[in-house]
């Protein structure tokens, strides 16, 4: 493995276990990192790209028809939370987007630093899917609270 | 597939209802390994989701990994189904070691938000009009 590598894999190791991140792990946020300030978006519905977002700190929302009086908060994402999987697997336009709620941190993966994080930690995999299972929970809820008969 | 290990097949005949809305979680996340089953959600009788699940898709992880202790939707087998049922435990054990399986799941999930999330823009689009 790489140095750069064996960095990546202690920033991933760290956010998975909930431990600050240290100086030098920060030398690799700034490679693979990005800052953006409250307010900020992030990803825009409707772009295509096959990057995959991890949270490392503050909240983000996923917003759907931004900038249109549709405009709707669909979930919020916290330190830990991955976004932008629905593109990467599917390899469709992006389904929503997402807005800085406060300064945020967030490490943007392609596909083989993706593809990484699988081969090197099992805890993540279960973290992305508890992560969908709670935001299809949450879609539950909100169709049982519109409670309008589709079928 | 290589990564069905760890757990137990099991057979069901066409009508049966495999996971039942509201009633405890059976612990149990299944490879449809063949037929067709469809999963549901409802209220008052009334159906707010259905969706048809073919062959190689999975079944039970929603349920399972959110904090609850009851089932979230209701899965019937439309026809005669095989499954490969894992418990919580090795299903996290055996998805940390196959990679394919693990972009199947979330691809599965992914598709499951997509369309949910569809179904929740159009009916506010309704709502909206009406």
């Amino acid at each position: 493995m790489k140095e750069s590598d064996e960095q990546l894999d202690e920033i991933l190791y760290n956010l998975a276990f909930g431990d600050d991140l240290i100086a030098r792990e920060k030398e690799i946020f700034s490679r693979l990192g990005k800052q953006y300030s409250s307010g900020e978006l992030v990803v825009k519905e409707g772009d295509v790209s096959d990057q995959l977002f991890l949270v490392v700190s503050g909240s983000l929302k996923i917003v759907k028809d931004i900038g249109t009086e549709d405009e709707k908060a669909i979930a919020l994402l916290t330190d830990g939370e991955m976004f932008g999987e629905m593109s990467y697997f599917d390899n469709l336009p992006r389904s929503a987007s997402v807005v800085a709620a406060t300064d945020s941190e967030v490490l943007v993966l392609d596909r083989e630093q993706f593809d990484m994080i699988f081969q090197l930690h099992p805890k993540w995999t279960t973290k992305i899917i508890q992560s969908l299972s709670n935001r299809i929970y949450l879609a539950y809820l909100d169709l049982r609270n519109s409670a309008e008969i589709l079928y | 597939m290589r990564y069905l290990i760890r757990g137990e097949e099991k057979k069901y005949q066409k009508g049966t209802v495999i996971f039942q809305e509201n009633l405890p979680v059976s612990n149990a996340i299944c490879y449809l390994v063949e037929g067709l089953v469809s999963g549901s959600i409802e209220q008052d009788g009334n159906i707010l989701y259905k969706e048809n699940i073919k062959k190689d898709n999975l079944i039970g992880i929603t349920s399972n990994f959110v904090n609850r202790k009851k089932h979230l939707e209701t899965v019937i087998a439309l026809t005669d189904v095989k499954l490969y049922v894992w418990d919580k435990e090795q299903f996290i054990n055996v998805v940390g070691i196959y990679q394919e399986l693990a972009k199947l799941v979330i691809s599965n999930l992914s598709r499951q938000l997509r369309n949910l999330n569809k179904i929740l823009a159009k009916k506010e689009t309704n709502n909206r009009d009406s």
